[in-house]
């Protein structure tokens, strides 16, 4: 079931530091893999369709029919069109100016968001190990601006087993006061011969971090529940029948292959009945 | 025991009972000879593919077992690959032919993929009737198959399965598709064909609930499956070849039964010799762009 798939550009732009320019490439570092489940109508069982409505004019619409608003008072909105908001976004998009060097210790692990490779790009080899090989003997990471689908984030570029790897973080105020959450003490006596137990646990229960010793058991009870279904027979299948007719879609597709300029001619020896052309 | 060397370019393989008889009437020698003669055809359909063979030590009456690891004892000339959990034997020339020959590898199973990808380098649409009988459901599916690719502008290959089906060949740029994609193209034509037959064709995997139809199987073609290759033995009684045929043979009258190693040495034109040529000029790009394309409005 498991499948290598190939790592997939999501940026391109390059990190400059100083006056070094350094062309790379981004790719995501980390995957959920949650067990996607479609919602399918009870009665048949086929997939449900979600479909974008206005309830004004009391029709679907298309997606060149939709804008983006920001609602800047209940039930107000200023028009937001996509070239301003791109227009925004494109200024700094290619390119991630580290500004600060810091110790990756003086961050507290709340503000990463999301973790990516850092490959170089063409002619970026170079620089890229230069980056690497000095943040590695100095032991900081680079801090800096990245614009990534149109949203800007604070960023920590640091070394990775044998490559650099980037950390969207937050904004600081993107992160939330503690001080927020109701009943959490100020300072309240605790013995020490609590402590002491306390501690004592925990020692034994120290270990050294082994992320292969977790496994996500849910997901794992929820795909063999879901494979002794499918051996069990008890599978839902939409009717054997496509929804539509798929003779009228063989029609179609043919349709779109002869009018297309870069089919190629039809060749005589593929004809069904003719004799052999090979000797 | 009886023992003798041939001598291939530098290589020597030894030969061991060349006398025994590993299908009724035909001896390890005969097989060789015909693994040699046919080398030429067969080696470009095993050429980077990790192979598995089944090997029936005491032929084809007796015990057979698959091997896909590379053994031990192997000798130097013989060229493995890691892939996925083991050692597996690539076999690109004629001694490793000869050798696995030797060892009575009878039938050679290849994946759909080179070792070096996932990505598979061609389809093959399996068309495996329930029975010797029910041949003709074959032949009729070939048939109906032959004009969907021709109406697609896709060069496909045909041959006989060796035992009592058939099997069809599409060649595909190397390292282009994944499987994923090819099965969007499998499963549209398998639903087509069943739509136009639902009394002779059917997507149905429970067995019991196919009701006599031909099983169009387009789950089977994925990452570490492997079929037939083409121009392997078959470990029947009757050592039947998986051979390539002519388009213009696929009629009323072909049987599974007829073509033996001798039969097929005899045959002068090779009929996937185009292969590789069709391999680039497929239009399947569109062809997927198009299905994807219905997928994404609902319609497939």
């Amino acid at each position: 079931m498991e499948r290598v798939s190939e790592m997939h550009t999501m940026w391109k732009g390059a990190i400059s530091f100083g006056l070094v320019n350094i062309p790379v490439k981004l790719y995501a570092a980390t995957e959920d893999k949650d067990i996607k489940m479609r919602y399918l109508h009870k009665e048949c069982h086929t997939p449900i369709q979600y479909e974008k409505r206005c309830p004004t004019c009391d029709r679907p619409l298309e997606s060149e029919d939709i804008v983006r608003g920001y609602e800047y008072e209940d039930g107000k909105f200023v028009i937001m069109e996509k070239d301003e908001i791109e227009a925004l976004a494109h200024e700094k998009n290619k390119s991630v100016e580290i500004v600060d060097f810091v110790e990756l210790s003086d961050i507290d692990p709340i503000y990463f968001n999301r973790s990516y490779f850092i490959g170089p790009n063409e002619q970026g080899t170079k620089p890229y190990m230069l980056l690497k090989q000095a943040m590695e003997e100095s032991g900081r990471i680079g801090l800096a601006k990245i614009t990534i689908r149109s949203k800007e984030h604070l960023a920590a570029v640091r070394v990775y087993d044998k490559g650099l790897i980037l950390e969207t973080m937050y904004f600081p105020d993107e992160v939330r006061e503690i001080g927020n959450v109701p009943d959490i003490p100020e300072e309240l006596e605790v013995s020490d011969k609590e402590k002491k137990l306390a501690k004592q646990l925990i020692e034994q229960l120290t270990t050294k971090f082994d992320p292969s010793q977790y496994k996500d058991e849910r997901r794992e009870a929820m795909m063999a529940l879901i494979e002794s279904k499918i051996s069990g027979n008890e599978i839902k299948v939409v009717e054997e029948k496509p929804k539509k007719n798929v003779a009228d879609l063989m029609d179609a597709l043919q349709a779109s292959l002869d009018t297309s300029p870069k089919a190629p001619p039809k060749k005589k020896k593929a004809a069904p009945r003719k004799k052999k052309v090979a000797k | 025991m009886d023992k003798h060397s041939i001598t291939v370019g530098e290589i020597d393989i030894t030969i061991t009972n060349p006398e025994k008889l590993l299908w009724m009437g035909i001896t390890k020698a005969d097989y060789l000879h015909y693994l040699t003669k046919i080398s030429s055809q067969m080696l470009p359909f095993l050429h980077d593919k990790p192979l598995t063979v089944i090997r029936y030590p005491d032929g084809v009456n007796g015990e057979a077992f698959y091997q896909k690891n590379c053994p031990e004892y192997a000798p130097h000339f013989i060229q493995t690959v890691q892939y996925h959990d083991h050692r597996a034997i690539i076999c690109s020339n004629l001694p490793t032919l000869l050798w696995l020959g030797n060892q009575a590898a009878l039938e050679f199973h290849v994946p759909f993929a080179p070792y070096q990808s996932e990505q598979p380098s061609e389809i093959v649409f399996d068309l495996d009737p329930p029975s010797q009988e029910a041949f003709y459901l074959a032949v009729e599916a070939a048939k109906q198959i032959k004009i969907t690719l021709d109406r697609l502008h896709i060069t496909g290959f045909l041959k006989l399965s060796g035992n009592k089906g058939l099997q069809i060949h599409i060649p595909l740029p190397q390292n282009t598709f994944t499987y994923d994609q090819t099965k969007i193209f499998t499963s549209f034509i398998a639903h087509y064909l069943v739509e136009m037959n639902p009394e002779k064709f059917t997507v149905e995997r429970l067995k019991k609930k196919r009701h006599g139809r031909l099983y169009i199987d387009y789950v089977q073609h994925a990452s570490g499956k492997t079929i037939i290759a083409p121009y392997s033995v078959r470990g029947n009684q009757n050592g039947l070849v998986a051979v390539p045929i002519e388009w213009s043979e696929l009629t009323d009258e072909l049987s599974p039964l007829q073509f033996s190693m001798e039969k097929v040495l005899n045959r002068k034109a090779n009929p996937f010799e185009s292969y590789e040529e069709a391999r680039i000029v497929q239009p399947f790009q569109q062809i997927l762009n198009w299905l994807i394309g219905q997928e994404k409005n609902n319609r497939l």
